[in-house]
């Protein structure tokens, strides 16, 4: 069963035609990469799945339903910028997980805070935005959700803190559940991947599963990702 | 969920509201002391005045400042970058707006009681209380009711009044919202637009009461018209009727707006 299906989504900004057409299928129990330039559409159709845009055309389902509570339970998601209130402390920002959401993991969470030596009465506004973007990453991997979807979770960060990052993912994602996860710096990532959604100005250029395409292509995703995409 | 999310709506209000309910009741406090002495030196006298002018300035901080800071809120909340939060909550839209709604009534009457209080605590003595009695009395006499009523159909009034004005801020902040550029200063447009209105549609009520009491006319064609007792009474329990239903029909609008849903940057 899918749990994300898209069909035919559009999305308008005024006479700017941000997304056309989309129509995909994230599966269950795959890491998918939505890969694409800056700019191309990669947060829209993310936001539109979170409901934080109103589509202009077409249908997106969540597990069956329609983007609504239920698909909200159901979905984890890391977006690009820090979306915790930074005037409350660790603690605090716990217990709001815990408040709303009856799938958070309150001992995996502490467990993720104590590993980055954090103090849990700190204010979030004390912390250097690395660590709060650590704080949002290891809140969001604690959920134990059908789906987590990642919006540009390595950029900006230095080489150590993607290792980190991509550790947390992989090391932590539910078991069966499906992964989402949104870049444009596809070599890190790449050997994570178990299908890939190629996007490129608003339209859907390619989807695949990673060996296949490697398999048909001879080159790395990177690679095709350059070639494809090369200015 | 809407009880967990006023919890943390009433704490973020008064986490920034107590501040200024603090110093207004110390200083109040003070002011009271320093009145008790103030005969005794000038200097006394001028801190007495200073700090009652403290007091009162930060009376009228906390009741402008509790607007502002809900206006802020709800932008930053469904607009802002903690709307990537908000909206990814497994909350209704509508929940979503019942407790900003609850949470400003809440905050805005806890605003006028601290008011109350720290006036009381400045001023009153059994001679100031019975000033008051004998001003308000005639009045209450007047209308065939108590003090204590018309002193709460008085701040019922006020009440309705601030609260208009804070849910045509809402209103316009998701009007200003659904539009993709100039958010901010559109949204404060359209906020005062639908202010403007809702004053037209208080007017346009009084107007429609009007045709079953034709005295109310008076109050619009005559140049110095005649307010009987009960006249005065019946304008009072229209007003608040139609503030009421106003800010009613400005909230449900906001309801069905929010409920089509967001486009947040």
């Amino acid at each position: 069963m899918a749990v994300v299906e898209c069909k035919n989504l559009c999305k308008s900004f005024g006479k700017k035609k941000i997304l056309d057409d989309i129509s995909i299928t994230i599966p269950e129990g795959r890491i998918v990469g939505l890969l694409g330039k800056n700019g191309m559409g990669k947060s829209t159709l993310i936001k539109l799945i979170c409901d934080l845009l109103t589509p202009t055309s077409g249908e997106i389902l969540v597990n069956g339903l329609p983007v609504g509570v239920e698909s909200k339970k159901a979905i984890s998601y890391l977006p690009e910028r820090i979306a915790l209130d930074k005037t409350m402390s660790v603690d605090c920002v716990i217990e709001y997980y815990r408040d709303f959401y009856e799938n958070f993991d309150e001992a995996k969470a502490r467990r993720l805070l104590g590993d980055l030596d954090l103090d849990p009465t700190e204010k979030l506004s004390k912390m250097s935005k690395g660590m709060q973007e650590k704080v949002q990453l290891a809140l969001v991997m604690s959920r134990r959700v059908d789906l987590y979807i990642l919006d540009e979770p390595m950029g900006g960060v230095d080489p150590a803190t993607r290792d980190y990052i991509l550790d947390t993912i992989l090391t932590n994602f539910d078991e069966g559940a499906s992964v989402l996860i949104s870049t444009h710096l596809i070599s890190d990532i790449e050997r994570i991947l178990d299908d890939v959604i190629f996007i490129d100005k608003g339209k859907i250029v390619l989807t695949s599963d990673t060996d296949s395409l490697r398999e048909e292509e001879g080159l790395s995703v990177d690679e095709i990702f350059r070639r494809m995409f090369k200015c | 969920m809407l009880k967990k999310l006023l919890k943390y709506e009433i704490r973020n209000t008064l986490k920034f509201l107590v501040i200024f309910y603090s110093i207004s009741v110390i200083f109040a406090l003070i002011t009271r002391i320093l009145f008790a002495f103030e005969d005794s030196s000038f200097m006394v006298y001028f801190f007495s005045r200073f700090c009652q002018g403290v007091t009162i300035s930060m009376m009228c901080s906390a009741l402008f400042n509790n607007l502002l800071r809900l206006w802020v809120r709800f932008r930053q909340n469904f607009y802002g970058d903690e709307s990537y939060l908000t909206h990814t909550l497994p909350v209704t839209k509508g929940t979503h707006l019942a407790a900003k709604f609850i949470n400003s009534v809440v905050t805005l009457c806890l605003t006028m009681v601290v008011i109350g209080i720290c006036l009381c605590i400045m001023y009153y003595s059994n001679g100031i209380g019975e000033a008051i009695k004998s001003f308000v009395y005639p009045a209450a006499d007047m209308y065939g009711t108590s003090i204590i009523t018309l002193i709460l159909v008085f701040l019922l009034i006020l009440f309705l009044q601030f609260f208009n004005i804070l849910q045509c801020g809402y209103t316009g902040i998701i009007l200003g919202h659904k539009l993709n550029k100039s958010k901010i200063g559109l949204s404060v447009l359209f906020g005062g637009i639908i202010y403007m209105g809702s004053q037209i549609v208080t007017v346009l009520l009084m107007l429609i009461a009007s045709l079953y009491d034709t005295r109310i006319i008076d109050l619009f064609t005559e140049l110095n018209p005649v307010i009987s007792p009960s006249l005065m009474k019946l304008i009072v329990i229209v007003s608040i009727i139609s503030y009421t239903m106003v800010i009613i029909v400005n909230y449900l609008i906001s309801v069905k707006l929010f409920k089509k849903g967001v486009n947040v940057e």
